[in-house]
């Protein structure tokens, strides 16, 4: 019944539109933590926040969560406008970076809260807990409390609140940041399958790029409080829209060298040694190379090259599958296809159109 | 030479010495100026001993058959038990309005904030002078608006509710900063989360706010009795005891006796009364400091 | 049919956000009331004080002052409080920072028990040991002196700067003391040159505390000092009080407020360390 009522708004699930939040500073100083933000996420579709600390994508999620009022612009959560309203009626759910959980509260009645909020009858409430404690395969841990649970049971816990509620949207907060390298490993693709069976929209935030360029359908970088592009994985990575995310995302970053008023990138692994470049169309350069290192069978090469434009400290990743010897201290030819070039205004760092180049 | 400095730098390291070293003068002087007179105070209460002659004799429970015959204590006893309940209760509620207050965000916070401390960083006697001119004083706004001379301070049910409420006042902005620090200890995440999780303002203070901030609610409570219920301030620069002692505590009657009247016995005797109290005071500690750790 | 469940929807979203609207708008004016009506009625005495010190009828005089510090011994009372509370604050600090430092770092098996034994000393209530502290003076013939405060105030103030202080010095991360003692320093050496000054803010709170308590005792005060220029002024001023003397009540009265205006802007100043060493004290309990 809902669902139906909801058609005309089905592709979206929260929509931004010119959000600007001015935070009062010390001093009288104005922080725009969001500067004109658009950002539209479908139904069902998982959107990943990305971008540094301090870029204004908590911000961002706590606007549309109702923590927090934007100072102009509107937001809509399934189609409605929300500006003005308290979350509880916003049907949102959402996961905070330190889980929040109530420690005087057992796990059962963490997960119960939001439903006795909403005055749900009991015998609902334990059928609701028990079906998201069994989702989340917590449900023996129901009588612990919170200061008795690993990290990622408080997560799971934290998560299994979020849920019982049924939200339009879920947002999450860093979920992953307070867990060990390992876990998140597991818990991202935990979460990640977790929300294909639920199938509810889920906006997360994160600074780490490996996480966001994992989990999203689609990502949105940000950065000083601007949306910098949105777009899948794939293109963020291939088709990036200015040099901050060809540098933020990718590791090692894009290599950029100017010529002129451009900027030239190319990514390390598409830099090669010249032999190894099999296409007609490409652009060779010679690097000098200062230090190498053996990562996981790859070769980090790193030199500076020349010609091509200014004489440019670059990094190139040869994969095991690239033999050729190479010494340091010597100068070698290398190549990039053609296809593999971005080209950035050299001022604004913007993208432009490709610019021929002889070689 | 350099063999002396490696042994004072060994000295120095240890740490079981420099724990004791760093402890031993406090412990010392606790021990010297808190334990043994409070020892001596309980030998005196089986003394005889006046200001005149002062050095011990044993006087059995005179000082008890003597104080217990005296309805001016009786009516202390009561006083001071009366006035310590009267002040937790009002103190603790009114400590967390104002906490809550001080907490948010207004302008003039910084101004509000220092007015506020006023009646707890003042000399308790010199605000005890202030409410006495203020209330019982011709010439005073409450002595005009009672438009005449009968001052509240030399009637019975009102010098005791002046009494009170002067304790009170007093008090409220020290269980406020105490509240104050239960609130910011509180995670930030755990307020959010319950605005996130559809929580109105009752269910937000009976659910969260409150649980999470007894353990700090009983130590102003505890602080607030420990204060009044030792107090002689207040009562002595405010009512005198008086009207005809029925403002009297117990700590202005053990001055009474045994300072002013001399009779170091009946005195000690007194102000053992508030010991039970103490040890209420130490069991609500414990019990905190277990239930935390 | 779905056009009018979509306006039942709308009319409901309007109205949820009138509510919160409202709401808002209800917060805001009742902290302010309140933070009104709380800064009125702690000033309240304070302000009448000021208003019948300086006025006269209805023309500004400043009479009653001039009457205050010429022809009593406030100035007297005064310098006697500062000389006490500066004695305290020293011995305090001298007795208390070790103690904290002891409390909060050289982890003992029995470190938690001394300091509940220390917490338990700060409660017992000065009229259990006024008695038998005035036998302990007269003994050590300090009787009728300010040195006589000077000796008991710390037991009042010990407690409760060692309770602070270990929460300030615990606030301090192990890792710089530790850098210190790889750098060269014994352990001893490491407090002094590197944490002492670190928890400096934290100290100053202390000595604002701890004056504070040392000028407001009243109990010990009026048993150990009895003659008039000895007095410090929490007394002094009681003592000196004529009753029905309108005269000397304002001039008492602006007295009042020469004591309580200082002291409160200088906790005023550390209220937020005072909240902030609580609040770390209870979390680490």
């Amino acid at each position: 019944m809902r669902r139906r009522d909801e058609t005309g708004a089905a592709a979206k699930a929260v929509e931004a539109r010119r959000l600007v939040k001015v935070y009062e500073g010390r001093r009288d100083r104005q922080v725009r933590a969001l500067d004109g933000v658009d950002l539209t996420s479908g139904q069902g579709e998982y959107l990943v926040l990305l971008g540094p600390s301090g870029c204004g994508k908590t911000t961002l999620l706590r606007t549309i969560a109702g923590l927090e009022q934007p100072t102009e612009g509107e937001v809509y959560i399934g189609g409605r406008l929300v500006n003005g309203l308290p979350p509880r009626v916003r049907q949102v759910a959402m996961v905070l970076q330190s889980y929040a959980l109530y420690p005087h509260k057992t796990v059962r009645n963490n997960i119960e809260f939001p439903l006795k909020a909403e005055n749900v009858p009991r015998h609902l409430r334990e059928r609701k807990v028990r079906w998201a404690a069994d989702l989340l395969d917590i449900a023996d841990l129901l009588g612990h409390r919170p200061r008795q649970l690993s990290g990622g049971e408080r997560q799971r816990v934290a998560l299994a609140r979020a849920l019982v509620r049924e939200p339009a949207v879920f947002l999450l907060d860093e979920p992953l940041s307070g867990l060990d390298a390992k876990l998140r490993a597991a818990t991202r693709d935990e979460l990640k399958r977790f929300q294909r069976q639920v199938g509810t929209a889920t906006i997360y935030v994160t600074h780490d790029q490996e996480e966001a360029m994992g989990l999203g359908d689609r990502v949105a970088v940000l950065d000083a409080g601007r949306l910098r592009q949105v777009g899948t994985p794939r293109d963020i990575y291939d088709e990036p829209a200015d040099t901050f995310v060809a540098t933020f995302v990718g590791s090692p970053p894009m290599n950029l060298v100017q010529r002129g008023d451009r900027l030239v990138g190319f990514r390390p692994e598409h830099l090669l040694p010249a032999e190894n470049v099999a296409y007609d169309s490409r652009v060779t350069m010679p690097l000098r190379i200062e230090r190498m290192e053996y990562l996981s069978g790859d070769r980090h090469v790193y030199g500076s090259v020349t010609r091509i434009g200014q004489e440019t400290r670059v990094i190139a990743r040869l994969p095991a599958t690239v033999i050729t010897p190479l010494t340091v201290g010597e100068t070698h030819e290398f190549a990039v296809p053609t296809d593999r070039l971005r080209f950035f205004d050299a001022e604004y760092g913007t993208r432009t159109a490709p610019v021929r180049i002889g070689g | 030479m350099p063999a002396d400095a490696g042994q004072r730098a060994r000295f120095a390291d240890r740490e079981g010495f420099l724990a004791w070293a760093f402890l031993l003068p406090t412990i010392v002087y606790l021990t010297a100026l808190v334990l043994a007179p409070f020892g001596l105070t309980v030998a005196f209460a089986f003394s005889r001993s006046t200001s005149e002659a002062p050095s011990y004799r044993f006087g059995g429970l005179r000082a008890f058959r003597e104080i217990f015959g005296d309805h001016v204590f009786w009516r202390s006893l009561l006083d001071t038990l009366a006035l310590t309940g009267v002040a937790i209760a009002a103190v603790v509620i009114l400590g967390t309005v104002v906490a809550n207050v001080l907490l948010a965000d207004f302008r003039f916070r910084r101004t509000v904030r220092a007015l506020v401390l006023l009646p707890w960083t003042t000399p308790v006697a010199l605000s005890a002078i202030s409410w006495r001119w203020l209330l019982g004083s011709p010439g005073s706004p409450v002595d005009r608006l009672l438009l005449h001379g009968d001052s509240p301070l030399a009637r019975t049910p009102s010098a005791a509710v002046a009494v009170a409420a002067v304790q009170v006042w007093r008090l409220t902005p020290l269980a406020a900063v105490i509240v104050m620090a239960g609130l910011t200890s509180i995670p930030r995440g755990v307020w959010d989360a319950a605005l996130l999780d559809g929580a109105g303002f009752w269910r937000r203070l009976l659910g969260v706010t409150i649980p999470l901030t007894l353990p700090v609610t009983a130590v102003a409570a505890l602080v607030t009795a420990a204060v009044t219920f030792a107090d002689m301030g207040v009562v002595r620069v405010l009512t005198g005891g008086g009207p005809r002692d029925s403002t009297q505590v117990l700590p202005v009657l053990a001055y009474l006796r045994g300072v002013e009247g001399g009779d170091i016995g009946t005195g000690a005797a007194t102000a053992l009364f508030l010991f039970p109290l103490f040890v209420a005071g130490v069991f609500v500690v414990l019990r905190v400091m277990r239930r935390g750790s | 049919m779905n056009g009018l469940a979509a306006r039942t929807a709308a009319r409901e979203m309007d109205r949820q956000r009138r509510l919160a609207t409202l709401q808002h708008v209800l917060l805001r004016a009742t902290v302010y009331a309140g933070a009104v009506i709380t800064a009125l009625i702690c000033a309240a005495p304070f302000l009448w004080g000021l208003v019948s010190a300086f006025a006269d009828g209805s023309s500004p005089t400043t009479e009653h002052v001039r009457f205050l510090f010429h022809s009593t011994p406030f100035a007297t009372f005064v310098l006697n409080t500062l000389i006490v509370g500066g004695l305290v604050v020293a011995v305090t600090l001298a007795l208390a920072l070790p103690a904290a430092y002891a409390l909060s770092r050289l982890n003992r098996a029995w470190g938690t028990r001394v300091a509940v034994a220390i917490l338990i000393v700060s409660l017992v209530p000065s009229p259990l040991l006024f008695l038998s502290l005035s036998r302990v003076v007269a003994t050590l013939g300090m009787a009728d002196s300010i040195w006589s405060l000077v000796l008991v105030y710390p037991t009042v103030t010990v407690p409760v700067s060692v309770w602070l202080l270990a929460g300030f010095l615990r606030a301090v991360p192990v890792d710089i003391e530790e850098q210190a003692m790889v750098d060269g320093h014994s352990r001893l050496g490491a407090f002094v040159r590197v944490v002492a000054p670190s928890i400096l803010p934290g100290v100053a709170a202390v000595v604002v505390l701890t004056f504070t308590l040392a000028a407001g005792e009243f109990t010990y005060a009026l048993t150990f000092v009895w003659s008039g220029a000895r007095m410090p002024v929490s007394t002094g001023l009681a003592a000196r009080l004529g009753d029905g003397d309108p005269m000397l009540w304002r001039s008492v009265q602006s007295g009042a407020v020469f004591v309580a205006l200082p002291l409160a802007l200088a906790c005023g100043l550390f209220l937020d360390r005072f909240v902030a060493a609580l609040a770390s004290g209870s979390q680490t309990d």
